[in-house]
């Protein structure tokens, strides 16, 4: 992935212009896509915005080492590592410190389900994860398992124990009637 | 794909498009220098609100109102204070769940109370103030109902009735007329007395993470000015209940306020860069920001103590908001004041593991409790049940008597007390 640089211009060819260039299409592209990715994950519009600059930033300045068809893999992975140590502090503070939560920008409307997305927020970290990169990115499992740097063998247990959470809580709001198809994960 | 899956993909779509608003402001590094904190930029300025607020939050205040021809700024400011039943917000629908903001206040509260009910199990013994939710116990009542020692108020046409804090003055609540989102919408903060008349404090179109300080004088919440919420700058604005007046609105996000005497130490900052800035509100007058690092605050027996978590050094601050003295012991968190306000929950490192207890801020001494990752939960001034923080199944527990200094660890295990030395240097 590495591309050795000299004098501001790569091995690809690029000029700092075209990087610039290049960038911007990835940042209009990419850059909503990231924030909503980073809301999933922490829950918080302030936190998602500053999870997704601080990753595009970072990824400017390494441009020229990232080839441009693994760079939103790259920013998936950044931002859902960034994601992780937010909450990992968020975590110490609401343990140790009576703060108060911060400010969530109002939602548009109301929420038809949710109690799911109540759900998947308890989720533990790793199955939120999981969930939120399979059936909001849409990955595939080898995917994903790059992206959260796993095995595709934790992949499918941490979706399998994720699922059956769920799916318990969504039988039980159905009065006791299981709905999912047979063989489903 | 199956039913969960299908529900699933669509929730998540449905919330991620939420976050639109935080994408709208994302800057593009190359083509713009680096961000300097955009969020709280003013009015669309990139000078950061720093600026806006050092010299005078009241100006500041008036110049974003200005700035963004805010309506509500108005509003806002002239006195709102009414007696008498309240008028019932417009009725829409909604929801009210244990991940909102102003649920967690329950258990930020000094002393036990019993606040919303989550759930229909346990019990509520009246006269403890406590609210139904329709929602959840659907065949008790129709709509948000607030029942306290004299009898049951309801309120037809609005979505929620949330507890804030019960206060000699009587118990304060925010009553929602709008639903949806993850703050309150279209609110009223109203005060309801003993004998159930309610008078209303204050409304705001939209705001969250609200605190009523010690005394019930003044109330604290999140808001956003702007045209609407999605667009709007945060800011905080603490509320008078006297007079029903917004005696300070200070541009930025809110993550925590402490009261002293006359005086609320306001933080914000950003929680994901590790920020904190320190503003002083007195109760009359105007705000200023403070030199005073910290990461946290409470609000303990004679004014405030103030946590610098990149020092590790726990400041004492005066009733008007200045920091007397400073115990350095490396603490790396603190929190969960005891009841009396004289006892203060420490983390701090030992080596590489951390460690947990109790310092004494009277007598500058730190006591560590007897099983690590404790969470206190104050029953008492000296006594504390301690739950440990990060058991998946079974949490194992322990009850501390400070006075005794004995700890009871489940099911029967004793641990000695241990006190060691942490001095103050000031007063």
């Amino acid at each position: 992935m590495r591309v050795e640089t000299r004098a501001g211009v790569n091995v690809a060819g690029d000029t700092p212009e075209d990087a610039r260039v290049t960038f911007t299409g990835f940042f209009h592209d990419s850059g909503r896509q990231l924030v909503r990715l980073a809301y999933l994950l922490v829950g918080d519009l302030g936190d998602a915005e500053d999870v997704a600059q601080e990753v595009l930033e970072e990824l400017y300045r390494r441009w020229a080492e990232v080839r441009p068809e693994t760079a939103l893999a790259y920013a998936r992975t950044a931002v859902v590592n960034r994601s992780r140590g937010l909450l990992r502090r968020r975590a110490v503070a609401r343990r140790f410190a009576p703060r108060l939560a911060q400010p969530e920008q109002a939602g548009p409307a109301p929420l038809e389900d949710r109690w799911l997305w109540d759900l998947v927020q308890r989720l533990p970290r790793r199955q939120r994860e999981v969930v939120v990169l399979r059936y909001w990115c849409d990955l595939a499992e080898a995917d994903i398992a790059q992206v959260l740097s796993i095995s595709t063998g934790t992949v499918k247990s941490s979706a399998h124990r994720a699922h059956a959470r769920l799916a318990a809580a969504l039988a039980e709001r159905n009065g006791g009637i299981i709905q999912v198809e047979k063989g489903a994960r | 794909m199956d039913e969960l899956e299908q529900r699933l993909t669509n929730v998540l779509t449905k919330v991620s498009e939420r976050a639109d608003p935080a994408a709208a402001r994302l800057r593009n590094p190359a083509t713009s220098p680096r961000r300097a904190a955009s969020r709280f930029s003013v009015g669309g300025q990139r000078t950061t609100w720093l600026v806006a607020v050092a010299s005078s939050v009241a100006v500041a205040a008036v110049a974003v109102g200005i700035a963004l021809g805010i309506p509500q700024m108005s509003r806002h400011t002239s006195p709102s204070a009414s007696t008498g039943p309240a008028v019932p917000t417009a009725p829409a629908r909604g929801t009210t769940d244990g991940t909102h903001p102003l649920w967690a206040l329950g258990v930020t509260e000094k002393y036990a109370q019993t606040f919303d009910q989550l759930d229909p199990g346990p019990a509520v013994t009246v006269p403890v103030p406590y609210t139904v939710d329709p929602q959840l116990v659907p065949e008790l009542t129709k709509v948000p109902t607030l029942v306290t020692k004299a009898g049951q108020i309801t309120f037809p046409g609005s979505t929620a009735v949330h507890l804030l804090g019960q206060r000699d003055a009587g118990v304060f609540i925010a009553v929602t007329g709008a639903g949806g989102g993850d703050g309150l919408h279209d609110v009223d903060f109203q005060l309801v007395a003993a004998n159930n008349t309610r008078r209303t404090l204050q409304h705001a179109a939209a705001a969250s993470s609200v605190a009523v300080s010690p005394g019930g004088t003044m109330l604290a919440w999140s808001t956003w000015l702007g045209k609407d919420s999605q667009h709007g700058e945060p800011a905080v604005e603490l509320v008078d209940v006297a007079s029903g007046r917004v005696t300070h609105r200070l541009a930025g996000r809110f993550t925590q306020v402490a009261w002293a005497s006359d005086t609320a130490l306001v933080l914000g900052g950003s929680s994901a860069e590790a920020t904190s800035l320190a503003w002083r509100a007195p109760w009359t007058g105007k705000g200023e920001q403070i030199p005073v690092r910290a990461g946290s605050a409470m609000t303990v027996a004679g004014g405030m103590v103030a946590l610098d978590d990149t020092t590790g050094c726990l400041q004492k601050l005066d009733a008007n908001a200045i920091v007397t003295a400073a115990n350095c012991g490396g603490w790396s968190a603190a929190g969960h004041v005891s009841p009396d306000g004289r006892k203060v929950s420490l983390e701090w490192a030992s080596g590489s593991t951390k460690q947990y207890g109790v310092l004494d801020l009277a007598r500058g001494q730190v006591r560590s409790w007897p099983v690590p990752g404790m969470n206190p939960s104050w029953l008492g001034p000296a006594d504390v049940l301690l739950t440990e923080a990060d058991a998946d199944d079974t949490p194992r527990t322990a009850r501390c008597d400070l006075t005794t200094d004995t700890c009871v660890r489940a099911p029967d295990e004793i641990s000695e007390g241990v006190w060691r030395g942490a001095a103050w240097i000031g007063s």
